[in-house]
């Protein structure tokens, strides 16, 4: 018996303060956050301290970390030279009665970073831009209707939050238009349908979706979307939240070869400090500064000298480069597990931000049991989620993920 | 409520409150004797038809069809779904009208009232009905049955939450109390189709701990985000079927809860 199958975790403290929790915190944990999402029982819940691509949760287990924050961890937890640089920061000035230099700066950096942008606005989270690239385009044509993909996750505002959750109504969905991914037919048809109503199109890079394997854009198909949303006078919304700075540091418009209008960003972009921005094109500036969107730390100073800081080193360690060879590591070492135990694996999405699931297990039945086995011996794999690579994770961490993997490929085979 | 939404409890009762006579008679000994005699078919019908539920009374047993019925059987005709629910809630003590057929089992029609009732005994029991384990346990289960059935009729019936029930994927969802009894519901295109027990091959499990979190569930007196973080229910398999039918459950509840 190797180690890796000696060691379970148990998570009875995690467990305990959720009980607590859930007795003065709605659903105890909420949002993506919410352990519903997960396997309660077989995955942690709180987090004691974090260092590298690991952490530590209140039981004293520790994990190589695949969710990096679900996201926004793309350096390394404690970063020192992000870190260093939101100390510098806070040392002077954060939340004042007027912004700061950095926020020119950091402006600065993005629109000479991302080809495609003229200026930059900055809020707090991913759902902030997404909400406020579509007032843009609502401001700049006049029009009202929004047509996003079914599926795609643009935050929690209402008109992006699916129907059937709390206090979400038919008319926040009023003006939102939906169509499948990839299928230019169906947008193209829907954008004769609705001819001069629509103001923009907002779309996920590629169809990262949960429950799912991750699809990528088919030939032609921003090409076709770009064309179509030139001639109808569409404005073009990149929500690259997700995907942003872990595919190009030119954006991931740039990676798949289309010029969004407007491009909206959070996650990576300040390795865990909370910042999010909106960049676009210079024939939008007059309506984007018409629109009235803001909130109390929105100019916070400390989020933008760590955003800053976090930019310069993902271009100047070649950390797009290392994770794209990390995730493949992972990915291709799963692969090669599920063959030699007898279980074909399938992979999706770009190797820094990958998923993957056993091909025939259609219901997640045993991808549950599998993350479940990985998880309580030391690698925090979301069963349902696509996972994360970050910049800190090595290969000697990838290799042990994989021995924490084989243990629980050989429980699987047992119970299947 | 507006008439959509009388429209739909009237359905629920029909649809999800009315079969659940068939548990209720093989399982209370009260209704066991009223129906002892009984050989006949009583239709519940709403003005032009649908709904309607015909239960079929046999050797003590009872059988419910839903939708139109073959012969001519006993038949009340409720006139509007306003008046359908208040009957169904106690309300009125106006009836609805038999036809021929029903007029020739007036002695039987009158008992109808009080066999009904006892759904009621056991879908909002009292404390001291709750107490004893065995119906405490059985109230559960008809809930549960309750659950699934309800389920159907207001997926496809109200326009609320159509636009939720068109995004449902396919598959089949079991609900099951550990160690307990168990429905399934089976969604396809939009429709439902909700049975008693467990499912063949579910495609996704809603599994409450043990009876009293099932109740409590059921009963609107539980954090279920909260329960599924400490694992007094748990969910496997393809969750957003679930995530689908939890804002219809819900609905539901709203409906029933006057």
């Amino acid at each position: 018996m190797s180690k890796a199958e000696e060691k379970l975790y148990n998570f009875d403290k995690s467990m305990e303060l959720f009980e607590e929790a859930a007795a003065i915190i709605p659903g105890g944990i909420y949002g993506h956050f919410s352990p519903t999402l997960t396997v309660p029982g077989f995955f942690p819940f709180y987090t004691a301290k974090a260092e590298g691509c690991r952490y530590t949760d209140i039981d004293g287990n520790e994990f190589i970390d695949y969710m990096c924050g679900y996201g926004p961890m793309v350096l390394g937890y404690c970063n020192p030279v992000v870190d260093g640089a939101a100390a510098a920061q806070q040392a002077l000035a954060d939340c004042t009665t007027h912004p700061g230099e950095v926020m020119v700066k950091l402006a600065r950096h993005l629109v000479e970073l991302i080809p495609t942008a003229d200026w930059a606005f900055f809020g707090k989270n991913g759902g902030d831009m997404t909400t406020y690239a579509t007032l843009v385009a609502r401001a700049f044509t006049n029009r009202k209707k929004i047509i996003m993909v079914r599926g795609h996750y643009h935050g929690v505002a209402p008109w992006c939050t699916p129907p059937g959750f709390g206090g979400i109504i038919p008319e926040d969905h009023m003006h939102i238009l939906q169509v499948a991914w990839n299928d230019l037919d169906e947008f193209e048809k829907v954008v004769r349908q609705y001819r001069g109503e629509i103001a923009g199109f907002i779309a996920q890079p590629y169809h990262h979706i949960n429950f799912g394997d991750q699809v990528m854009p088919a030939p032609g198909y921003w090409e076709g979307i770009e064309r179509i949303c030139r001639e109808e006078g569409i404005v073009l919304i990149l929500d690259d939240v997700r995907a942003g700075f872990r595919l190009s540091m030119k954006g991931s418009g740039d990676y798949f070869g289309f010029k969004p209008d407007l491009s909206c960003y959070c996650k990576a972009i300040a390795n865990g400090y909370p910042i999010s921005a909106c960049v676009g094109r210079k024939e939008l500036m007059n309506a984007a500064s018409k629109v009235f969107f803001t909130g109390s730390y929105w100019t916070a100073q400390v989020p933008m000298a760590a955003a800053l800081a976090t930019l310069q080193e993902l271009e100047n360690t070649g950390a797009i480069e290392k994770m794209k060879e990390t995730g493949t590591l992972l990915m291709e070492g799963l692969k090669e597990l599920g063959s030699r135990y007898g279980l074909e694996i399938t992979t999706s999405g770009p190797p820094a931000i990958p998923f993957m699931r056993f091909t025939e297990d259609r219901d997640f039945f045993w991808q549950q049991l599998f993350c479940s086995e990985v998880t309580r011996r030391g690698s925090f794999f979301h069963p349902h989620h696509n996972w994360f690579i970050s910049a800190a994770h090595e290969k000697e961490d990838i290799e042990e993920t994989l021995n924490h993997a084989e243990a629980a490929i050989k429980v699987l085979k047992e119970k299947i | 409520m507006n008439r959509d939404q009388s429209m739909v409890l009237a359905r629920l009762h029909l649809g999800a409150i009315l079969p659940l006579l068939e548990d209720v008679a093989a399982y209370d000994p009260v209704v066991g004797e009223a129906i002892a005699g009984w050989n006949f078919a009583l239709q519940f019908r709403l003005s032009g038809g649908d709904p309607s539920t015909t239960l079929v009374f046999e050797e003590g047993r009872v059988t419910a069809y839903r939708g139109q019925f073959k012969g001519y059987p006993a038949t009340l005709t409720f006139k509007n779904a306003d008046f359908l629910n208040d009957v169904f809630q106690g309300r009125t003590k106006k009836s609805p009208l038999p036809n021929l057929a029903g007029i020739f089992k007036a002695k039987q029609l009158m008992q109808v009232d009080s066999v009904l009732g006892r759904l009621e005994h056991y879908l909002k029991p009292q404390p001291e009905t709750l107490a004893d384990p065995e119906t405490f346990a059985f109230c559960v289960r008809v809930t549960l049955y309750a659950v699934a059935f309800g389920i159907k009729e207001v997926g496809e019936h109200d326009p609320e939450v159509r636009p939720i029930v068109l995004n449902l994927p396919d598959g089949t969802v079991e609900m099951r109390i550990e160690q307990g009894p168990a429905a399934h519901l089976t969604i396809k295109g939009g429709s439902f189709y909700p049975q008693r027990g467990p499912a063949e091959n579910p495609n996704a499990i809603l599994e409450f701990a043990d009876l009293q979190t099932a109740w409590d569930t059921f009963q609107g007196n539980i954090d279920t985000f909260s329960a599924v973080g400490s694992g007094r229910i748990k969910l496997r398999g393809f969750i957003p079927l679930i995530e689908g039918v939890n804002p219809l459950m819900d609905r539901l509840a709203y409906y029933l809860s006057d």
